[in-house]
């Protein structure tokens, strides 16, 4: 059916909201794709046939939404009344869960989240740090929304700022209101969201377009993944009321390619939309008409820079054009584009609906609003986060994701993705927001997390992203092709024990040229984990140049596996793993690993509860 | 009448016309700008970075290309202070390492005071192609045949023919061995042995195809070398002082007039 | 690599092509169309695909090289993508692809020469935390260490040997 006004919303948001009331408990699992790693499937499946045979299908609604953010914990599953959370849900716990729970009331310890310092059982997510401390104005709605209905998504608000925009206000209202947010590109570089959707509007030309970057090729980043596959709507009326706003005729989602289920979602969420008329002509009864097209990405993380991602869309290589003019005026076609990230549009309806000032309350001047982070590595609650600007990175890591787990020492914190760069310890205070951490030589970028602790090695972790940016440079211009694949020469041999001083100077001085000379910003920013890590690791790379050690562990040409007599009880868990035989030993008599036999797989190492393994 | 503006480059102020790239101005000016990827007949590409300059204008500066930078009113041009030479003898320096036994390059490099190089070649035995893309762009922008184009990404970058076999779109001009700066091109010979091969005589003269003459069916064979239809181009090439005919421009007269 | 496709082929192409709307610009798309149908582009169906939406050979050749999507060796009846993304290479994704190197005896992006197995390493899937992840055919595994990927391939080896 047709929408053809704000009537029509509030008509199908009743009859959904009427078509739901009958059932009395709401059972949530999370089936967003880091889940689905962890198996949801199963439990999904577990719970779909004990439903049915115990004929509480109409009772009892099963619902497979998006993330809901705790990934350490999931499988997760959420009943509502009561928003109760169960954690790392097995398939066999379904039927006690069903009886008890569902159909009981009483709510289960042991599948409950456990607080990790004191034991302490939390029965519902509301109560537990990692949710508490959370402002989840774009994420929230994800464990109660079914990503595949449009209908449920009107039924929670959804497409109401769309109509009043349709309704009551002028495209320059809107953007004079997005200015007043401050909203900034959520994608990394942080531009004024209002001042762009102004210059595009300004410009005359036969054909403007509006683009929904969902390229997300930050390695460790899964945030736009997530709002895609759990609120797909959110980003749809984003686009629309963006399109409206700078005089757009048609857009584009590029999608990164290895999204399968994101992609599936926001195709779904589109032909709904035409369906219900809130795409295509006369949109909700108006005079705009708009459509979106969605582009699957190649494979090719350059993509995600402007002028790639348009090549990208006109069906050419991923190459971006060493022009100094602006997509905004000249983008796609060579027409006035406007280039948002998937969470820049999704944060639109809520500034609409609820006004920029109270965006505003949340966050920073410079930085209002919430930002969407993935927080991964060595921290225990990995997971997706959503938490106002601002909040320091202690904060962050330690009093939502609970620390460095399993007793080791935190290293350092990676932010930006291959962009960014590596902070110590000693920067924890700093508050993550647009402009604080790109002061001291990293930044916030588009909002990976990633944790390392003391079996991290800088050296290796600054090879990483070079070797990462020398497979995904597109090799156009001399300092960035040249510039990678020297740099990733130079740390191999220091990694190798073969590095020497003045290797860090020469290191410095390519950094400070592919800084200056290089065509885009994949090539200007590819130096930043170097140099970061130099600036603030330089001990370890001296241990590897002075010493030939690798303090962190990893450098396999520096460290030998051996046993720790002191701490070795003797257990055979390194025997029994190790694929070789180099490590061996009697029950209950200290262990040893032959050097000549070890491949270095640090299976024993990972095995070892008694810090007996030595590397 | 587009807008007349007024910049800086080394001091001294200049006049241009809004949004002409600073290449033409310096040209104009005298100023020496080095640069490999840069062709007068072809869109600019700004990849090998040697061009590059530092523009400022208040407080704020940054590095760019000459080759394509659109210069603006209060632009403040800088081509050859220490930083911005330093940037660019490094990139000279990567390409001399990268071919170091090229002596385009070598000549090219020595010109600019690099001598040596610290990157040793991608390539064991140093690689013939600088990635400039003047053959692909020149096929594809001036001559119209497509026959060549770029495969891979990164320092995996190079120069190919579709599928990486004999390139039917090849019409064997030679335009693209003639643009090379370095010995990795070398087409031509190779090409019309295939097209003497596969077509003799009744295949469009290659000056026909790029257009410099209408109709003209092969009367040597592609003996080309024999021509006197090659070496009428030639000399006209020659004397509107181009390195290959496919630079003259397209004559009006139908029976293949004279150059402009 | 295969130089000729059958006729049912070139067809199968031709209506990707269209659903498309036959539209040059949708080259990536269609080309994924054609890597899901083959699970590798033959050169045979680029070359149709630049005749019928009139898109010059090199730009064919270009995206066709350039995206990491794209192959153009056949990939193996079992599939191997190893997630090589930061959160990933922190929890040891380079064991993992070393033990199925060594124990497939082929490099990580090739396929082995019977066409049974092949490897791909990913640039991030988006299940960071989860990691390290190795997808199977489709089929996402995570927490997967070197010990974990090796009795995987195992158990699929011999589910193999008992087809037979």
């Amino acid at each position: 059916m047709k929408i053809t006004s704000p009537a029509d919303l509030n008509q199908i948001a009743a009859d959904f909201k009427s078509e739901i009331s009958h059932y009395k408990c709401t059972v949530s699992v999370c089936g967003g794709t880091g889940c689905i790693a962890s198996g949801c499937h199963a439990v999904r499946d577990a719970l779909i046939k004990e439903l049915e045979s115990k004929g509480l299908t109409e009772t009892v609604r099963l619902l497979v939404t998006g993330c809901h953010g705790f990934c350490q914990q999931g499988p997760l599953i959420d009943i509502y009344p009561g928003n109760i959370l169960y954690c790392k849900v097995k398939p066999e716990w379904i039927p006690d869960i069903v009886e008890k729970t569902i159909v009981g009331g009483e709510t289960i310890e042991q599948y409950m989240y456990s607080d990790p310092d004191s034991g302490k059982r939390i029965p519902s997510a509301s109560d537990i740090p990692f949710f508490s401390l959370q402002n989840k104005l774009l994420l929230g709605k994800n464990p109660l929304l079914d990503p595949t209905d449009i209908r449920d998504y009107i039924a929670s608000g959804g497409y109401t700022a769309l109509a009043k925009v349709l309704d009551e206000m002028e495209p320059a209202e809107i953007i004079e209101e997005v200015k007043a947010s401050g909203l900034r590109g959520r994608g990394g570089g942080g531009f004024p969201t209002g001042r762009k959707w102004a210059t595009a509007a300004k410009l005359d030309a036969p054909d403007k377009w509006v683009i929904c970057n969902a390229d997300e090729g930050d390695p460790g980043a899964f945030m736009d993944e997530s709002i895609l596959e759990g609120n797909p709507h959110l980003v749809v009326e984003g686009l629309i009321i963006g399109a409206y706003a700078v005089g757009a005729s048609g857009g584009f989602i590029y999608v990164r390619n290895e999204y399968p289920l994101a992609l599936e979602r926001i195709t779904k969420a589109i032909s709904q939309a035409r369906e219900y008329g809130l795409l295509g002509e006369n949109i909700l009864g108006s005079k705009f008409s708009f459509d979106i097209a969605i582009n699957r990405g190649g494979g090719a993380f350059v993509c995600g820079e402007s002028t790639a991602l348009m090549a990208s869309l006109e069906g050419k290589p991923g190459e971006p054009r060493a022009k100094y003019i602006h997509t905004v005026e000249h983008g796609y076609h060579d027409e006035p584009t406007v280039l948002n990230n998937v969470e820049s549009w999704g944060n639109i309806p809520g500034i609409i609906l609820n006004g920029s000032a109270k965006f505003r309350e949340l966050g920073t001047e410079g930085s209002p609003g919430t930002k969407i982070f993935s927080l991964v590595g060595k921290v225990r609650n990995t997971g997706l986060v959503e938490i106002p600007m601002g909040m320091t990175l202690h904060q962050l890591v330690n009093d939502i994701g609970g620390g460095v787990p399993d007793g080791k020492k935190f290293k350092a914190v990676q932010t930006g993705g291959p962009s960014g760069g590596c902070l110590p310890e000693s920067m924890m205070d700093l508050p993550v927001d647009f402009d604080e951490l790109t002061k001291v030589g990293s930044m916030m970028g588009s909002g990976g997390i990633i944790v390392m602790d003391e079996d991290t090695c800088m050296v290796d972790v600054a090879r990483y992203f070079i070797r990462f940016l020398v497979s995904e440079s597109c090799g156009k211009c001399t300092p960035c092709r040249e510039g990678l694949h020297e740099m990733d020469r130079i740390l191999t041999r220091i990694t190798k024990g073969e590095g020497e001083e003045k290797d860090l100077d020469y290191l410095e001085e390519l950094g400070a040229w592919m800084q200056s000379a290089s065509l885009c910003a994949l090539g200007t920013s590819a130096p930043n984990p170097v140099l970061s890590t130099i600036k603030y690791f330089r001990d370890e790379y001296m241990a590897h140049i002075r010493d030939h050690k690798c303090p962190g562990g990893v450098c396999k040409d520096l460290i030998e596996y051996h046993v720790i007599e002191d701490n070795c009880t003797g257990c055979t868990m390194c025997a029994n793993v190790c694929p070789t035989g180099a490590a061996s030993g009697e029950p209950k008599q200290v262990h040893a690993i032959d050097p000549v036999l070890c491949i270095k797989c640090d299976e024993c190492y990972k095995a070892c509860r008694f810090n007996a393994i030595g590397r | 009448m587009p807008e007349q503006i007024e910049i800086t480059i080394n001091g001294s102020k200049v006049k241009a016309t809004n949004r002409e790239p600073l290449i033409d101005v310096c040209e104009r000016e005298f100023i020496y700008i080095p640069t490999l990827c840069h062709h007068a007949r072809l869109e600019p590409y700004g990849v090998c970075r040697v061009c590059l300059v530092k523009v400022s204008w208040g407080k704020k500066s940054k590095f760019v290309t000459a080759c394509n930078y659109p210069v603006e009113d209060g632009d403040v041009i800088d081509t050859e202070s220490e930083e911005v030479v330093k940037l660019r003898k490094l990139s000279i320096e990567a390409l001399l390492g990268r071919c170091p036994n090229e002596k385009g390059v070598i000549d090219f490099a020595e010109k600019h005071g690099v001598t040596s190089s610290r990157f040793p070649p991608m390539e064991p035995g140093g690689d013939d192609c600088i990635l400039c893309g003047l053959c692909v762009r020149v096929c594809d922008e001036v001559v119209g045949a497509k026959a060549l184009g770029f495969m891979s990404r990164g320092p995996e970058r190079e120069v190919s023919t579709p599928f990486m076999e004999n390139p039917e779109a090849c019409i064997g001009c030679g335009a693209c061995s003639a643009v090379c700066p370095t010995t990795a091109m070398k087409m031509e010979k190779q090409k019309t042995g295939t097209l003497l091969e596969n077509h003799g005589d009744i295949r469009p003269c290659r000056y026909a195809l790029m257009g410099l003459f209408p109709g003209g069916i092969c009367a040597n064979s592609y003996r080309c070398h024999t021509c006197d239809i090659d070496q009428k181009f030639r000399e006209l090439a020659y004397m509107a002082g181009v390195e290959h005919p496919i630079f003259i421009a397209k004559p009006e007269e139908p029976d293949g007039g004279e150059a402009a | 690599m295969v130089t000729t496709i059958s006729q049912t082929d070139l067809d199968k192409v031709d209506d990707i092509i269209e659903r498309s709307g036959s539209n040059p610009e949708a080259l990536i798309g269609i080309l994924q169309d054609i890597q899901a149908e083959w699970h590798y582009l033959p050169i045979p169906a680029l070359k149709r695909v630049g005749q019928r939406l009139e898109v010059p050979f090199n730009r064919i050749w270009a995206v066709a090289t350039f995206y990491e999507a794209f192959t153009l060796e056949p990939r193996g009846r079992t599939h191997f993508m190893v997630c090589t993304g930061t959160a990933c290479h922190v929890r040891g994704a380079q064991e993992i692809i070393r033990a199925l190197e060594d124990e497939l005896m082929v490099e990580a992006g090739r396929t082995t020469p019977d066409g049974e197995y092949s490897i791909e390493t990913a640039h991030c899937l988006g299940a960071c935390a989860m990691g390290p992840i190795v997808v199977v055919n489709e089929e996402y595994h995570g927490h997967m260490s070197r010990r974990k990927v090796l009795d995987l391939l195992a158990s699929i080896r011999e589910r193999r040997g008992s087809e037979k």
